[in-house]
């Protein structure tokens, strides 16, 4: 399987890395249980940043995509398939508008929501 | 007599091999990728003038024949001078030496190809990057028993250190000749690393070009530790059975060995020049 960045493209680099792992994984390219090249070995095929790798595994790992299985490396994770298809950015959003529905609901305004929202996020550890 | 003799063949052909043949045949490679793939058809392989690479190659060329002579005049000046050591000094620095200077023009060849790369780089005006999403393992790329037996060659060579430790022979240096392998195994070991994990200096180069470069540079690596190592442990057996004249030729021998061993591998003509076709042709 081949990974192809467009590194003119708007989309953030490991986004699209994230988007063509996820396919390949739904399209049965790569089976779970099977080994990622290393990070390094990624970033400089692809002649980008170790972090951009990084993160991007960082992410899968986060969506249960992928698993580190420590020194032995990254690994596609056993419930991958499934997992693929939750979309965690549109779960996110509509989480958010119930909530934002329900404070304009009772009669909060927009500005009085984004400063709670912004000082409950800088307030976080 | 006929050690005198042969020494002065093997230094003929340590000229010959390194200074002539080789250079020849890498000229010769260039030429027919000039022919085969010209810059009107092949923009891409030709990131500055063909006029310029072709000044670059015959300067390569000019180098290669002035160190051919100076070899020729060191060989005359022993055969005719009657001296048993090589410009009245001590033949193996002599030869050393030259092997030395016999990769000047191989230096300004890697430099120049540096440069040439890099420009490619610059010029290339491609968006997308490419990269095979598999692991690369690093007994995909050397085998296993070639790694075992330059490990086991190592500890055999420490073995022999110790033995001749015991039992020494004149100018034998002990156990620093131990360190002085090992700080040569820890310099390509690290050589390996790199080039296992290199960045693509070609911005065209396919994937299989690029794995192909990387098997061969693993090889030659681990060949040269081999090389090292037997060379060394062949330089004691012979010191110490009496036998130092012997060496000269060997150490002339293993220099040829080692040069047409890395430049032979690297044929041009595996190389996919698809890549570097027009877009309108390709």
């Amino acid at each position: 399987m081949e990974i192809v960045i467009d590194i003119e493209d708007p989309v953030p680099l490991f986004s699209q890395l994230i988007a063509q792992i996820k396919q390949a994984i739904i399209n049965k390219q790569i089976l779970p249980g099977d080994a990622l090249p290393s990070i390094r070995q990624l970033a400089n095929d692809l002649d980008v940043n170790n972090k951009t790798i990084a993160k991007a595994y960082r992410l899968l790992e986060r969506d249960s995509v992928i698993q580190a299985k420590g020194y032995r490396g990254s690994f596609i994770h056993p419930d991958a398939v499934a997992n693929c298809t939750v979309n965690l950015n549109e779960l996110t959003i509509e989480k958010l508008s119930n909530v934002i529905n329900e404070l304009q609901q009772i009669g909060v305004t927009d500005s009085e929501i984004r400063v709670a929202f912004g000082n409950l996020m800088n307030n976080r550890k | 007599m006929w050690n005198e003799n042969l020494l002065y063949l093997i230094f003929l052909s340590q000229i010959i091999i390194i200074s002539a043949y080789l250079p020849k045949m890498m000229l010769n490679q260039l030429n027919n990728v000039f022919t085969n793939s010209p810059p009107q058809h092949y923009q891409k392989l030709y990131p500055m003038p063909i006029e310029q690479i072709k000044q670059y190659s015959s300067r390569f060329l000019w180098m290669n024949i002035t160190v051919t002579f100076v070899g020729l005049a060191i060989l005359f000046h022993l055969v005719f001078s009657g001296n048993k050591e090589m410009l009245d000094w001590d033949t193996q620095s002599v030869i050393t030496l030259y092997w030395m200077i016999q990769f000047i023009p191989y230096c300004y060849a890697v430099v120049k190809s540096k440069n040439y790369f890099s420009l490619m780089k610059k010029q290339s005006n491609e968006t997308k990057r490419k990269a095979e999403f598999k692991p690369r393992r690093f007994f995909d790329f050397i085998s296993p028993v070639l790694i075992t037996f330059a490990g086991m060659l190592y500890l055999c060579f420490i073995g022999l250190v110790i033995y001749f430790v015991q039992n020494p022979f004149d100018g034998f240096a002990g156990y620093w000749n131990i360190l002085f392998i090992s700080l040569m195994n820890i310099f390509l070991s690290i050589c390996i690393f790199g080039n296992f994990y290199r960045k693509k200096s070609n911005p065209h180069q396919t994937q299989e070009n690029s794995n192909f470069k990387t098997k061969l540079t693993l090889h030659l690596l681990v060949l040269a530790s081999i090389g090292g190592t037997l060379f060394i442990s062949t330089a004691f057996v012979l010191s110490a059975f009496d036998l130092r004249h012997i060496i000269d030729i060997v150490h002339s021998f293993y220099f040829q060995i080692l040069v047409v061993f890395s430049l032979h591998s690297y044929r041009l003509d595996k190389i996919n020049f698809n890549v570097y076709k027009n877009e309108t042709m390709a």
